[in-house]
């Protein structure tokens, strides 16, 4: 793999990661949508999607990005609201984001008409002009944007989503925040000197100069001070630095984001432009300072006041004179395997040098042979550890499941969790997926009733599903909870009769009635819905988790 | 092949075609050493050229200033693509896209340490 299929490799896994971040908020969403907290998060999880995936060549997936995050971008500044509908079409985008990413990776197909017809929908949503799913393309159409482009583009925006005139002034962002709620525009002084290993990483400063133009009007100053002769030039590091002024809405950790791919392979520093860090743009290019003096081609670090603020927070950061205080770093899971398997073939090595010491009765090797058996078990205990995960992301990615099923099912269901940071190995934090979806299937579709008949039984019309972990000796006990009307006993124990299951005299406990439902083809829906009713599920449920060497038991009471 | 070295008796022309980014910049850069090495003047000919990057421009420059100290000349062949143009004029390079446009005299403006780009 080359180094820059490497680093969209890297924009994938990082971009997944914001998807996860954007489901849980758009879900969160659902149940409070006026959270300004949670329309922020969905916001930048689509603005940090769209740039990476501008900054590594995934155009598609920024594309369309674009249009959502514009959405969100409207929500977050009080221009439209985060209606279930916004919401729905807004997770509908995060797969289709999914599907664009699969795609790219080789794993199915995008469909190019879902992008439109979520793209037709949020039209209708926001009253925004169609938007083309290939064009315009977010950096593409704005490879050399104008002050006047900028505006305009703004100004339509506004025009459409608002229905009311908001005026911005020439040179802001390229988006649709109007003055009132953001401040005038502001200029800043930012200097980027791109790393040794920058372009190595894949990325493109190019690209992300445009995208500081997509934020404001740029005025910048390539110096070339550190370009060597050709003969000593390394073609694959950028010499090149710039010095830049950008004149926007934007707040610093906005303009930040720009770099967020690339912070730590470069010296970045922005900070609010001072009088004197302006007046050169002010003035024309024939009084403009001669290329002796550098003002504008020098390093920021030249200047003591800069050169004391770069390594400053909030608005400097130099990455070169950090530590590299990283707490955690990515691992493909098949190395973490193979470290497993090798372990595993150590302590059987470990085993018998541990029977061939104990033959001689050599006191050296016994010694050697006990502290490798030391330290065997000591690695064993920490590559095991290594593997061990949370269940939280699998109980949040169930967020979405109860979301959508409650949607399609007409109910309301409230999905809470507990003991999310319960550890399970990967292996079987993997496996667990299935069989609890199963059972969340069949708990919304057959346990948890509609609201009119939760109200009709007195019930709050939400119902609970409950979803919990926790450690029980040696195991983990994971339980799947809801307050709807439980099992029916009696059609459980009848239907097995009528399968053959059991007979009519068969004396059952309660648990063992209530494990019939585990049985291969057993349902006692009455109907087969999308949702569950071929009494498949369960039977599945049963099998996987047997083969993790678990368990089921099955509780209920009427409700 | 994106990037050829053609020689004749007056000058070396490097010509660029498609893309041209950091995976051929090692290539380009051996092309723009032999043709400076040639002793004759060195024309650059981007016309079939896509799209340039940062290792293309910053080559360009370090070659235009290499041959400025050996007093050769450092030429475009006109017209120069717009997207090398723009690339040139987003990196803040106006002098060598100014030198690179279709109505300028092909020889590249006096070095400086610096290049400024304001927005249009």
């Amino acid at each position: 793999m080359s180094t820059i299929d490497k680093y969209k490799q890297a924009f994938q896994e990082e971009a997944r990661e914001r998807l996860v971040e954007l489901e849980a908020a758009l879900l969160a969403l659902s149940q409070t949508p006026a959270d300004p907290e949670l329309v922020g998060s969905a916001f930048r999880a689509l603005h940090t999607i769209k740039g990476s995936g501008s900054m590594f060549g995934f155009d598609d997936v920024a594309a369309f990005t674009h249009h959502i995050e514009t959405a969100f971008d409207a929500v977050r500044n009080g221009r439209l609201t985060a209606t279930p509908d916004l919401i729905n079409l807004a997770l509908a985008a995060l797969d289709h984001i999914k599907a664009m990413l699969d795609q790219a990776n080789g794993q199915g197909t995008a469909d190019p008409s879902v992008s439109a017809q979520i793209l037709a929908k949020l039209q209708e949503l926001t009253g925004t002009p169609a938007p083309n799913p290939q064009e315009p393309k977010p950096l593409e159409k704005d490879k050399l944007p104008t002050a006047a482009a900028n505006t305009n583009d703004t100004h339509s925006q506004c025009e459409t989503e608002t229905g009311t005139k908001t005026g911005t002034r020439a040179g802001t962002r390229a988006d649709t925040r109007t003055e009132t709620q953001t401040g005038a525009a502001q200029d800043w002084h930012i200097c980027f000197q791109p790393g040794a290993d920058l372009l190595r990483n894949g990325a493109n400063p190019l690209l992300l100069l445009r995208q500081l133009r997509q934020l404001g009007s740029l005025h910048l100053m390539a110096s070339t001070d550190a370009i060597p002769a050709i003969a000593e030039l390394d073609p694959d590091r950028c010499y090149v630095s710039w010095d830049l002024v950008l004149t926007t809405t934007a707040t610093a950790d906005e303009i930040r984001d720009v770099f967020i791919f690339v912070e730590d392979s470069c010296e970045l520093a922005i900070k609010p432009a001072t009088p004197p860090a302006v007046a050169p743009v002010a003035i024309s290019a024939a009084e403009a300072p001669a290329p002796e003096t550098k003002l504008w081609g020098r390093r920021a670090t030249d200047h003591p006041e800069n050169a004391q603020n770069l390594s400053s927070k909030p608005w400097g950061r130099r990455a070169y004179d950090t530590p590299d205080n990283a707490s955690s770093i990515r691992v493909p899971a098949p190395k973490l395997d193979q470290l497993v398997n090798l372990v595993g073939e150590l302590v059987t090595v470990q085993a018998r040098l541990g029977e061939i010491a104990a033959g001689r009765e050599d006191p050296i090797m016994a010694s050697v042979s006990e502290e490798v058996e030391r330290l065997t078990a000591a690695l064993r205990e920490n590559s095991m550890s290594i593997r061990m995960l949370p269940i939280r992301a699998t109980f949040e990615r169930f967020r979405r499941l109860v979301h959508d099923l409650a949607r399609d099912l007409h109910k309301e269901v409230e999905l809470s969790t507990e003991g999310a940071e319960t550890e399970l190995d990967k292996t079987v934090i993997d496996q667990l997926g299935d069989p609890l979806m199963h059972l969340i299937r069949n708990s919304m579709d057959h346990g948890i009733e509609t609201a009119d008949a939760r109200r009709a039984a007195g019930k709050r019309p939400t119902a609970d599903l409950h979803l919990s972990a926790r450690h029980s000796g040696a195991q983990v006990l994971i339980s799947v909870a809801d307050d709807g009307k439980g099992i029916d006993r009696e059609a459980v124990r009848s239907r097995a009769m009528e399968k053959g299951l059991i007979t009519p005299e068969a004396q059952l406990a309660e648990s063992e009635i209530f494990s019939l439902i585990l049985a291969p083809g057993f349902s006692t829906a009455k109907q087969i819905t999308d949702v569950s009713g071929r009494g498949v599920g369960m039977d599945v449920v049963r099998r996987n988790v047997e083969a993790l060497r678990g368990h089921i038991e099955i509780a209920s009471q009427p409700g | 092949m994106p990037i050829t070295l053609d020689r004749n008796h007056a000058s070396c022309v490097v010509r660029l075609e498609g893309e041209i980014d950091i995976c051929c910049a090692a290539e380009l850069k051996q092309a723009l050493l032999d043709a400076l090495a040639s002793g004759t003047g060195l024309e650059i000919d981007p016309s079939h050229a896509t799209t340039v990057d940062i290792t293309v421009i910053q080559l360009l420059w370090a070659a235009h200033r290499e041959a400025g100290k050996k007093g050769v000349a450092f030429t475009f062949v006109t017209p120069t693509p717009e997207s090398m143009n723009a690339a040139m004029r987003e990196a803040g390079f106006e002098k060598l896209s100014a030198a690179a446009g279709p109505d300028q005299a092909s020889q590249v403006p006096a070095l400086s340490s610096s290049c400024k780009s304001e927005p249009a």
